[in-house]
């Protein structure tokens, strides 16, 4: 193991968030902690042990995220209503079927259809969402049936595609893998272009969204 | 989720938001690192005292 990092590329992996309903609107929740991920900010890693900064590379903590979707999906076990490929950055600890990062921000998300399981009413009850100036209610699970409204909801609130996959209850709902893997190639193609100063990149990964989901999000 | 054992460390630059450009919502919020110029000390932040710490996320 070497103490100084490498340099690397853009880096996205796949993960699964709960989602909840609050008076600001919907939140992407982590499905293992009551912990939101921000909208419009990055999500920052932190570790109860002192990491500093969080992750490093002998303890747990970071943003988790998981090389492949086909692997997710096995992992996942039906949890999670939002799967989503996430931009990675930072200090990131790659593991061989996955990443752990100190900063991460959705690139694309999929909405499952309601009646997966939601977020954990129960860690809810025993810890609420902290306040980080949104003045948040108690938050509820989002049980809205058509996806439709929700989809169109998250995505002005994150500012990213939303996409309502065609899946069946045999699959999971999951999107389908070797589109969500050509989506996501392409946002990291767009992570690229933008770290280059090509301000064109992120219409143009909007449009591959578009070309590749077959509809406009 | 089980990513399996650790293999390497890395820096990524911060370069770039993944944010939409020309987002009015993504202005500095002053709670909260700046979405829009994170910076190349990014990666040096000490972490918010502040916030939830959560083991994994
Ligand atoms: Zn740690």
């Amino acid at each position: 193991m070497t103490s100084v990092p490498d340099l690397a590329e853009p880096v996205a992996g796949w993960r699964v968030w709960d989602l909840a309903e609050t008076r600001e609107g919907p939140l992407l929740v982590s499905p293992l902690r009551p912990v939101f991920w921000p909208p419009r900010r990055p999500m920052t890693a932190t570790c109860s042990r002192g990491c500093a900064p969080s992750p490093s590379l002998p303890c747990r903590c970071g943003l988790y995220a998981m090389d492949e979707l086909p692997r997710l999906h096995r992992e996942s076990r039906g949890q999670g209503r939002v799967v989503g490929c996430t931009a990675l950055w930072g200090r990131v600890v790659e593991h061989a079927h996955g990443f752990r990062a100190q900063f991460a921000y959705p690139l694309l998300l999929f909405l499952l259809p309601a009646g997966r399981p939601g977020v954990s009413q129960r860690l809810l009850r025993r810890r609420p969402l902290p306040d980080v100036g949104y003045g948040l209610p108690a938050a509820t699970e989002v049980s809205s049936a058509s996806p439709a409204e929700p989809a169109r909801r998250l995505k002005q609130h994150y500012g990213v595609p939303v996409v309502v996959p065609s899946g069946s209850p045999a699959d999971g709902y999951f999107p389908d893998d070797r589109l969500a893997g050509a989506v996501a190639a392409e946002a990291v193609r767009g992570l690229a272009g933008r770290r280059e100063g090509d301000h064109t990149a992120h219409a143009r990964f909007a449009d591959a969204v578009e070309d590749l989901v077959g509809r406009r999000w | 989720m089980n990513i399996d054992r650790p293999v390497r460390e890395l820096l990524v630059e911060p370069v770039v938001s993944p944010l939409p450009d020309g987002d009015p919502a993504g202005a500095p919020r002053s709670d909260g690192p700046d979405v829009r110029v994170p910076g190349p000390d990014v990666a040096r932040r000490p972490d918010d005292p502040g916030a939830a710490s959560p083991a994994r996320v």
